[in-house]
């Protein structure tokens, strides 16, 4: 594999995140909407601590240990949740008058791309949880490009943007065993994997992603690693907050996560306590490695700065005031795309 | 191994692994062996497989007809269950395949070599009816070159799946495909993938070397 | 492809809007799938197949059109969104992200939107739609149809509405409006046929439980609210009543953004919210436990004189006297023989005690005192003593220490002290809140107490301040387009009524919004607008699970029923039709009752008997519908030239032009317009002449069409030129154009205009700032729109003096539903805007694909419930069946169900609805006074829901 000349990524600022799922239904409604991909949600939004989608997929291995190969495992179908059918005809038209309701027709389901939604971890009233967007992570070291026997996965020379080839896939799914992430589905219809694209033909033409570009709580930032000028850049490298999720998996992922700030917990009595935090240090290692640490006493630093009334550049960049900034130059209005024929 | 000469109603039915013309076919049991886990074209499938054994199957048997157009194979192994819907993600289909060299000096082990390619005409049980024709340069280099001119069809009964595969014997492609002819002799090699063991792609069995096939000579007009 | 647009023959180009980039991206082409041709993308490696194509292709469009979703998000309308066409059908849609920066130091709005307006192109094409005008040939409620045509099902409506009015009287024709109502070209419409029928409009909003009645009794009025980027100004955000996370998506990050700027973002709330986790303080509290909260942290304020005295002098009538004898505020009748029953007075230390100024805030150098105890002498002679609302109110506040306030609400008294002094500190502070409280049967009291904190404080007027009320503002174009069918004579004529009306009014110092106010209360008279929640009580037959109820309210000591009675006799409410007028015709425009009515069954018990014709219109199949007539297929939101108002927090009006059709769907002004005309035809056909309405006056069916459409200028499909006369007439629209208002989907409202759902905000709205409310009463001192023209904390109309809520307390909730451990709450769905997506396929698959409760991990241990076990609940009323989903973050005792699953979604059919009592609050009743008097959207009797008691076991 060719060190790609750029690299596309994505900064999602966790405490910005409201678990709205415009995201997942922008993509859905754009790229998943065909036979065999119904059940696909290249980008799905988890509540934190929880089980995820597809379910438990961080117990599932893949990616690499100390530079090696780890084997994963495969995540069923009803780990990923199915995609479900309704009898609204039945209930409404078919004469049954309240001996039917709305279901889920055929087998009733015990998960889905959002199952424990909000129900995170702890204990009244030192509950916690925080919402955890994902798409595919666009890795520098992709695990589902080495793993697959058919080099049917690339990794765009241009942008770093990981594609599966399906002209060239044949559906052995070795890629799906390797993503250590579990964000490559199958489509059973095209006998293919399939995965987030990170929306090429948008790019390609100057237009962020539908996941960015349809974010209501501005949470995503989009762009080149090496634009000095663009949020990500300050974000990533400059500032050090944005950090990637599980970096101990070694595929070196193109995504990075503002780590979530939550409210002070009560102490037995009720009381706020301040000698630790609502949402556990070792909780927070565990998903982002030990940088949080550092990602999260430049952010309560600098907003502290704020909170006095000084100046911050960090503070300023997350705020982003201008929407299209957060974009990177990815800013192209697509309505002003027209298509032709010829 | 003889690929026969038949003709009529029996050459009708060579397509078909019921067919009457199987009937009286004579097969070779070919014993197979998994494809070793070094030869693996990744590094992640052989982290995968490293303790799990490759090749369910350890005998296939095989016949071969042709009606002076079609070169038709007959496989028959043992499959305790028939993988015919993925329907899962951890679902796997059964395959089988025929290989044949598309230059004598292809090598198998490594599915040909460049500029040395292996043909293979292949079955999947998930998309009955559209086998392809795949040619190889190489490990990991497998692609599909076209759908539409081996045929293919198998019925799984009591255990056992019986698949046939077929193709004309000469075919016009660009690509580098075996061309057959009545009355020579040729090459073949045969795999099989248990699709409940997970197998696919390079984790299946074969059968180790090529094989020789002679294509009986089309009977003389007045023979007949 | 079946499409015939062969996607080999498309390529795209840049419009000339988006110039030049178009070279340096390079033009390709699509090619036919099975070619191999190289691109003029020609860095691609030749790895690359033309599988990519396939998704080059599937963005691809043919036509956009800009659109948005003509539904009641409320605190979250609206969004401009692009509805991108292809083959004639809407294929997808992306917010347009086009709003421009308002200030270069505050965030702009872009993008908005959420996940449900993001799938409105696939909802719209779903089997919940409604395709044909449909005739029930069953039993009511039996799921049996028969599709008819638009003529037949028009022609039996119309004739059912002439044998109503004709025989038994206009007022029997109902009109149930729900969240559909655009106050655009659809509601013009029905406006239009329900006064030329004198058809009786049933108003939903306090029936919703969106009334804010403590607002009103404290303001006067409700509509008030800031624009969501002016929280950037606040340094404290109260996040009290509310989660934005889930119910206010678009205006979100204007929450977290604003917490980058520096300010404290802090969640009062029972449960560890999706808004509280991104807050810098979570302070949870017993559901109804805020007043005794906001009371404790009154308290502090006072007794560490944290408050603003200045403010609370000039802005509140805390400074008022009232009489210890009566407890009534003093009057101007009390020291004057026929004195004036609306003159308050205070106290100035050099002047004695001195009328309250009337016509102005301004205090003209008098200082009212806040403390003290003075002795008047009334006309007949006789010595009382007074003292200052102020006074009264700390002796009170005497009763809630954060420790006593603390027991009351589960709130630490360390927090509530702690609030208090953040407050106290603030330089401005603000509220984020939604109609929460609204629906507590004693969520006055909270909002009476919420709004004393931040008067206390002085929150008001500064930007980024302020408690807020209920947000609205649309364009005052509507009353006009109205009254503009009758005719030159006939509109000046009414018009001259109201000038004279106004002309003494505004002699008496009345202000512009009180006298729009004046015109809401005399509709509610005369039965131009009617209460929906008394027509629920009383005509569906509500009161009956009020009344069998324990409420719980130890101070009321005789049956609501007589307290109903008194009100009404008194004309301190109204209730249309009048008393025993039983109901013949209703008709549900994009509205679902039974769905929405608390204790729903009841009105299938009580009122649909009574019903002769039962229609519900709408996009969609509904838990109405299904138990309607006639079930007539609307246009959707894409399928319709429309604009709709929205509120402050997004200060743009929203337009769109119709992007496709859909089946026999009609838009609602076509449906109205074809409704006219079937009256007509009909009345024509069966020879009857005309109808005399409720106010006895007489009216002729002949020319009935021709007033409906202006004499033909607004044909049946003219949507578009209603929409572009709306536009025209408003005045707070100014320099908008139709047609750019049309094509770019919105404009920003240049004022809050003249309507009753705008006034109240009562500031300007300048092209370049923020909006902040109050503005004209804090610095122009313009008065507020109550009896004692000011913030008004101290009630002394009779209910409130029987009901020791004079001044705002904290009451423990009533034991609605039965004495059971548990109490079943909600709040609005993230998942939803009322039942519009509930059963929507997508959003199902987000969620657990069927209703769930949300349940506190203790309460499901104790009682053998797992997560995703199905439980019966019930209570004295009903029981039904649900999902418990279990979480640590749901307070102990706490047990919610989201907004709006329609019954068809539960087992048996069985709605959450049928366990909640809605027991009528006695003071609401209340009228008579100046500003309690019922007007539009509030002042109306409510109906409730949060403080039923249930018990859970699993199923």
């Amino acid at each position: 594999m060719a060190k790609p000349e750029r690299q596309l990524a994505m900064v999602m600022d966790l405490n910005k995140c409201i678990g709205c799922q415009t995201c997942t239904i922008a993509c859905k409604r754009l790229w998943t909407r065909d036979e065999g991909m119904e059940y696909q949600w290249w980008n799905s939004v988890n509540t934190q601590p929880g089980r995820g989608t597809p379910r438990d997929w961080e117990s599932m291995g893949g990616g690499f240990r100390e530079g090696k190969a780890r084997p994963g495992r495969m995540p069923t179908a009803k780990d990923f949740g199915e995609a479900w059918n309704f009898n609204h005809e039945e209930v409404f038209f078919g004469g049954k008058g309240d001996k039917v309701h709305l279901e889920v027709k055929g087998e009733k389901p015990d998960w889905g791309p959002n199952w424990d939604e909000d129900q995170g971890a702890g204990e009244y009233p030192n509950a916690y949880y925080f919402y955890l967007p994902r798409i595919c992570n666009h890795c520098t070291h992709p695990a589902c490009l080495e793993a697959c026997p058919r080099k049917a996965i690339e990794k765009r020379e241009q942008d770093g943007v990981v594609l599966i080839n399906e002209d060239r896939c044949r559906g052995y799914r070795f890629c799906m065993e390797a993503c250590p992430y579990k964000k490559i589905y199958f489509n059973h219809s095209k006998s293919v994997s399939q995965k987030c694209i990170f929306c090429f033909p948008r790019v390609e033409q100057g237009v962020a992603n539908a996941c960015a570009r349809q974010c209501p709580g501005r949470v995503r930032f989009v762009g080149y690693r090496d634009d000095k000028e663009a949020p990500i850049w300050k974000l990533v490298d400059k500032w050090k907050v944005a950090i990637p999720l599980h970096p101990e998996y070694g595929t070196e992922p193109n995504v990075f996560y503002v780590p979530p700030i939550a409210p002070p917990r009560f102490d037995e009595n009720g009381n706020a306590d301040m000698s630790k935090p609502r949402i556990p240090d070792e909780y927070l290692a565990s998903l982002f490695g030990p940088k949080v640490f550092e990602a999260l006493a430049t952010l309560k630093e600098e907003m502290a700065k704020a909170r006095a009334g000084e100046k911050s550049e960090l503070m300023d960049l997350l705020i982003a005031y201008r929407w299209n900034e957060m974009f990177g130059g990815l800013d192209r209005d697509p309505a002003t795309i027209e298509w032709v024929e010829t | 191994m003889k690929a026969n000469y038949v003709s009529g109603g029996r050459a009708a039915s060579m397509l078909d692994p019921d067919g009457a013309a199987w009937k009286d076919a004579r097969s070779e049991t070919i014993s197979m062996i998994g494809t070793p886990l070094g030869l693996q074209p990744t590094e992640a499938i052989r982290a995968s497989w490293s303790d799990k054994s490759i090749g369910a199957v350890s005998k296939v048997s095989v016949a071969a007809l042709h009606d002076g157009k079609q070169l038709a194979f007959r496989l028959e192994w043992d499959s305790p269950t028939e993988n015919r819907e993925i329907g899962d993600t951890t679902a796997f289909p059964d395959a089988a395949s025929v290989a044949l060299p598309a230059r004598k000096d292809a090598p198998l082990i490594t599915m040909g070599m460049p500029g040395s390619a292996v043909n293979a005409w292949y079955w999947r049980a998930d998309d009955e009816g559209k086998a392809r024709q795949v040619v190889a340069e190489g490990l990991g280099t497998s692609r599909t070159v076209d759908t539409n001119l081996v045929a293919g069809r198998g019925v799984w009964k009591e255990g056992r799946w019986a698949v046939v595969l077929s193709r004309a014997l000469r075919v016009a492609s660009d690509e580098p495909v075996a061309q057959l002819a009545p009355g020579e002799k040729a090459a073949f090699a045969v795999a099989v993938w248990e699709g409940s063991r997970g197998e696919r792609g390079g984790i299946k069995a074969f059968s180790q070397n090529w094989r020789e096939l002679t294509l009986q000579p089309l009977p003389t007009k007045g023979n007949s | 492809m079946s499409s015939g647009r062969g996607m080999d023959r498309r390529t795209f180009l840049q419009s000339a809007a988006a110039g030049g980039t178009l070279l340096s991206l390079g033009l390709w082409r699509f090619r036919p799938e099975t070619s191999h041709a190289a691109t003029a993308a020609a860095a691609t490696p030749p790895v690359y197949g033309d599988w990519r194509d396939i998704y080059r292709e599937r963005w691809a469009w043919d036509e956009v059109v800009r659109s948005s979703h003509w539904v009641n998000c409320w605190y979250q309308a609206h969004c401009a969104w692009n509805v991108y066409v292809k083959d004639g059908m809407v294929w997808r849609e992306e917010q347009a992200g086009d709003y421009p920066q308002i200030r270069p130091d505050v965030p702009d709005f872009n993008p908005r939107g959420c996940q449900k307006g993001a799938c409105f192109s696939e909802r719209m094409y779903d089997p919940a739609r409604v395709r044909y005008p449909l005739k029930r040939v069953g039993e009511r409620g039996s799921g049996k149809w028969k599709r008819v045509s638009w003529d037949e099902a028009l022609d039996d409506i119309a004739d059912s509405i002439i044998t109503t009015i004709v025989e038994e009287g206009s007022d029997r024709v109902i009109w149930d409006l729900g969240p559909g109502i655009s106050l655009g070209a659809q509601t013009a419409a029905q406006a239009r046929l329900k006064v030329l029928l004198d058809s009786t409009n049933l108003d939903m909003n306090t029936e919703i439980g969106d009334g804010h009645r403590g607002a009103a009794e404290t303001f006067g009025k409700i509509v008030f609210e800031r624009s969501a980027d002016d929280y950037f100004f606040s340094d404290l955000i109260l996040c009290w009543g509310a989660n934005p996370a889930y119910t206010s998506i678009p205006n979100a990050h204007f929450l977290t953004e604003a917490r980058y700027k520096g300010a404290e973002f802090v969640c009062i709330a029972p449960d560890y919210s999706a808004s509280a986790i991104h807050a810098d303080r979570w302070v949870p509290v017993k559901p109804g436990g805020d007043a005794a909260l906001g009371l404790g942290m009154a308290h502090v304020l006072i007794e560490e004189n944290l408050i603003d005295r200045d403010f609370i002098r000039e802005q509140t009538d805390l400074p008022l006297l009232v009489r210890d004898d009566t407890q009534r505020l003093l009057r101007n009748s009390d020291l004057e023989e026929g004195g004036d029953e609306d003159q308050l007075y205070f106290h100035d230390p050099k002047k004695g005690v001195v009328p309250v100024p009337r016509r102005s805030l301004e205090l003209e150098g008098l200082v009212p005192s806040l403390e003290g105890r003075f002795e008047v002498k009334l006309h007949g002679g006789e010595r009382v003593s007074v003292q200052p609302v102020f006074m009264r109110l700390r002796e009170q506040l005497q009763a809630y220490t954060p420790e006593k306030a603390s027991e009351l609400c589960g709130t630490p008294a360390s927090e509530i002290s702690d609030l208090a002094r953040r407050l106290g500190r603030a330089k401005s502070a603000s509220m984020v809140t939604t109609s929460n409280f609204a629906k507590y049967y004693h969520g006055n009291l909270v909002e009476r107490v919420q709004a004393l904190v931040f008067a206390l404080t002085g929150n008001f007027g500064k930007k980024g301040s302020g408690f807020v009320g209920f947000p609205f503002l649309m364009h005052d174009g509507l009353d006009k387009f109205v009254l503009s069918m009758f005719g030159l004579p006939i509109r000046a004529l009414v018009a001259a009524g109201g000038l004279l009306d106004e002309a003494r009014l505004k002699l008496a110092g009345w202000t512009d919004e009180m006298i729009v106010y004046e015109r809401s209360r005399r509709s509610f008279e005369t039965g131009g607008d009617a209460s929906g929640a008394l027509f629920w009580y009383v005509h569906g037959g509500l009161l009956e699970a009020s009344e069998s109820l324990e409420e719980g309210d130890p101070e009321r000591d005789r049956p609501v029923r007589e307290v109903l009675d008194e009100s009404l006799a008194k004309g301190w409410q109204h209730l249309w039709p009048k008393p025993g007028n039983d109901p013949r015709v209703m008709i549900s425009l994009v509205s679902n009752p039974l769905r929405r009515i608390r204790s729903y069954p009841l009105l299938l018990k009580n009122l649909w008997p009574k019903l002769e014709t039962v229609v519900t219109i709408d996009w969609r199949m509904t838990s109405t519908g299904m138990h309607s007539d006639y079930v007539l297929p609307a246009a959707g939101w894409y399928e319709r030239t429309e604009h709709k108002w929205v509120t402050p927090l997004m200060p743009f009006i929203h337009a769109g032009k119709k992007a496709t059709t859909y089946y026999e769907a009609k838009s609602d002004w076509e449906i109205m317009s074809r409704m006219a005309e079937a009256v007509d035809r009909r009345a024509a056909a069966r020879g009857v002449k005309g109808f005399t309405d409720r106010n006895g006056r007489e009216h002729e069916f002949e020319g009935f069409y021709k007033q409906f459409s202006q004499d033909g200028e607004y044909g049946h499909q003219d949507d578009e030129k209603v929409a572009r006369t709306l536009i025209e007439n408003a005045s707070n629209l100014e320099g908008v154009e139709w047609e750019e208002l049309r094509d770019r989907g919105w404009a920003r409202f240049t004022d809050v205009g003249e309507s009753i759902a705008s006034i109240g905000t009562a500031t300007k709205i300048k092209p370049d700032d923020t909006i902040t409310p109050f503005t004209d009463h804090v610095f122009d001192k313009k008065p507020y729109p109550t009896l004692s023209r000011r913030i008004q904390f101290y009630l002394d109309q009779d209910l409130y003096l029987e009901m020791k809520e004079a001044l705002p307390v904290h009451k423990d909730p009533p034991i609605a539903g039965g004495d059971y451990p548990l109490t079943l709450t909600g709040g609005h769905t993230r998942w939803s805007i009322h039942s519009a997506w509930r059963d929507d396929k997508l959003m199902l698959q987000q969620q657990r694909g069927e209703p769930v409760a949300w349940m506190s991990e203790v309460d499901a241990k104790a009682r053998g419930v797992g997560d995703g076990d199905i439980v019966r609940v019930y209570n004295d009323l009903d029981e039904f069946l649900i999902m418990a989903k279990t979480a640590p973050g749901v307070r102990p005792g706490q047990f919610i169900v989201y907004h709006a699953w329609d019954n068809f979604q539960f087992r048996g059919q069985k709605g959450f609805q049928n366990l909640i009592p809605t027991p009528l609050n006695p003071v609401e009743l209340a009228g008579g006074q100046y500003h309690l008097r019922p007007m539009a959207i509030c002042l109306q009797p409510s109906h409730t829901d949060r403080d039923t008691r249930i018990e859970v076991e699993r199923a």
